[in-house]
């Protein structure tokens, strides 16, 4: 149905209208009934946008300390393989990014092939956590977490995937642990910082950035402080094009799930502990102690060269936030003889959530994990 | 930041990035004859897709740009300095006015108190359970690290929650 106002417009046929044309941007009358009809659909869209969830797949938390806990996913697949699978996101951001609809789920492409796939959540610390270290992180929680599921499994080794920060974490871990871990798959995790093409470099150069004081002074780095950092990393795409974008397709019901779900996920940020910014700032982005073996975690440095499990790392080629010359140097700090690098052309939100990478790569690093891993 | 000129941001960039931009547009022109409407919308995307690619990457070197670094470090200074004078006068002000009531309740301080001792209990009964298999006595030290645990009453490591 023609909305009124574009039918009176194109009834007009007046050499105003076509004037308006011939200028873009201006309307034209089919710019109206376009605007009508995505006028028409805004109760639908008002529907979808509240009916977001976060997160796909149903899932038990099976272990908890404080604010952390461990989900296991539930799965319509008989188990197939003893080896479990652990996925480790970010301190930053929710981790559901990795389950956020049934058709863009990562976690399904493992639990599908019958794995047992547990992923941590690190929860929303609070104000007693502020003094919380990278190290109680990985060598207390994580490592806990670890011995849990190896348990619950009665396996003497697991899988592990680290998906950015998370992935650092767990290179830490792996590093400092390898008799545990049986797999490693990293995905998007920067690991050495010599890479300057990141905006967040240039952002957290030493001689313009004072991690100390910052963190000195505000002990939790607040969410909405990395949430606008992240999004100033491209503000035209982020503050524009989003829009224009959402505009354009906002009859497409399908676009307004994927678009709300993601929207949900991307402003839903959390606070970080100080402790934990100030590691990753001063010794990461700063410093580059990780590549060099020098990162300092709990008194003692860590070695990724003690690293020998098959890895697996996943990269993006248009990832603005870890760029991939972050994450390739892995292959030359490590041991393992079976590596494996497997890019996509994405995001680094688009590793995850991309079309393409659900088509194109998850089949393949399912496919790589189910290579090594024991059977049931 | 153009590295030609040594690491400052150069002023022509901008302009640069804009002629090459507004000069693409120009190319094109508008659609001449019988393309309509649809090609006139066709065009003025193409035309907005060029400027907004040109801004995208003019404010990524402006954002890499030692102006920019400088502008930044001296706003945060700033922001750090008000926050710190601030938090100096509300805690003045709630002492004088409310004789304190505005500071952390015993309850926050309390659970802050718990969390810490939750995770050095739980590091310390890590490294007991280690010195214990160096010594070749894990069993009774295990023990021992349980009831220092439970004596906390938290359930640091391992709680089953469903």
């Amino acid at each position: 149905m023609e909305h009124p106002f574009a039918a009176f417009w194109n009834a007009c046929g007046s050499p105003f209208a076509a004037g308006l044309q011939t200028f873009p941007g201006l309307p034209g009358a089919a710019d109206l009934q376009g605007w009508a009809e995505r006028m028409k659909m805004l109760p639908r869209v008002q529907q979808i946008a509240s009916a977001a969830r976060k997160g796909a797949t149903p899932y038990d938390v099976v272990w908890q300390s404080g604010p952390v806990s461990l989900r296991r996913y539930k799965s319509k697949v008989d188990r197939k393989h003893a080896t479990a699978l652990l996925c480790v996101f970010a301190l930053v951001n929710r981790p559901y990014v990795l389950d956020l609809l049934p058709h863009k789920s990562v976690l399904r492409h493992f639990l599908d092939r019958g794995f047992d796939v547990y992923l941590v959540d690190w929860g929303i610390p609070g104000a007693s956590d502020a003094s919380k270290t990278l190290h109680d992180y990985i060598e207390g929680d994580l490592h806990a977490i670890v011995k849990h599921v190896l348990k619950a499994t009665a396996q003497k080794q697991l899988s592990i995937l680290g998906y950015c920060m998370g992935g650092t974490m767990s290179s830490m871990y792996v590093a400092r642990h390898q008799d545990l871990v049986k797999n490693f798959i990293l995905m998007a995790a920067p690991i050495d910082w010599s890479d300057k093409s990141s905006l967040l470099s240039a952002w957290t150069d030493a001689k313009y950035f004072d991690v100390d004081a910052v963190v000195d002074a505000v002990k939790m780095i607040p969410p909405d402080f990395l949430g606008t950092s992240f999004k100033m990393l491209r503000p035209v795409d982020n503050y524009i094009n989003k829009y224009i974008g959402f505009y354009e397709k906002m009859t497409d019901e399908k676009f307004l799930e994927e678009f709300f779900a993601m929207e949900t996920w991307s402003s839903d940020n959390i606070p970080i502990s100080g402790e934990v910014y100030r590691d990753i700032v001063k010794y990461g982005f700063q410093q580059n102690l990780l590549v060099k073996g020098e990162f300092p975690l709990g008194g003692k440095k860590v070695n990724l060269g003690n690293i020998t499990c098959p890895v697996l790392n996943l990269i993006a080629d248009s990832d603005h936030l870890v760029p991939c010359g972050l994450s390739t140097p892995f292959k030359d700090c490590i041991s393992s003889t079976d590596y494996t690098l497997m890019s996509v052309k994405a995001g680094h939100i688009g590793l995850a959530v991309g079309g393409r990478a659900h088509k194109e790569l998850w089949p393949h690093a399912a496919q790589w994990l189910e290579e090594r891993s024991l059977r049931v | 930041m153009n590295p030609s000129t040594g690491g400052t941001f150069d002023p022509s960039s901008f302009q640069k990035v804009w002629m090459e931009t507004l000069s693409k547009m120009g190319l094109g022109g508008p659609p001449a004859g019988s393309g309509g409407a649809e090609a006139m919308n066709e065009w003025g995307k193409q035309m907005q897709r060029a400027y907004l690619d040109a801004m995208a990457k003019w404010s990524d070197e402006y954002m890499r740009s030692p102006q920019f670094l400088e502008q930044l470090k001296s706003s945060m200074e700033q922001t750090l300095a008000f926050r710190k004078q601030m938090e100096e006068f509300i805690g003045k002000a709630s002492n004088q006015a409310f004789s304190g009531s505005l500071m952390p309740g015993p309850a926050d301080v309390l659970k802050a108190v718990k969390d810490m001792e939750s995770r050095m209990t739980s590091r310390i009964a890590e490294i007991a359970e280690r010195v214990a298999a160096l010594e070749g006595e894990s069993v009774p030290k295990r023990k021992s690290a349980a009831k220092a645990k439970a004596k906390t009453g938290k359930k640091k490591g391992g709680k089953k929650a469903r």
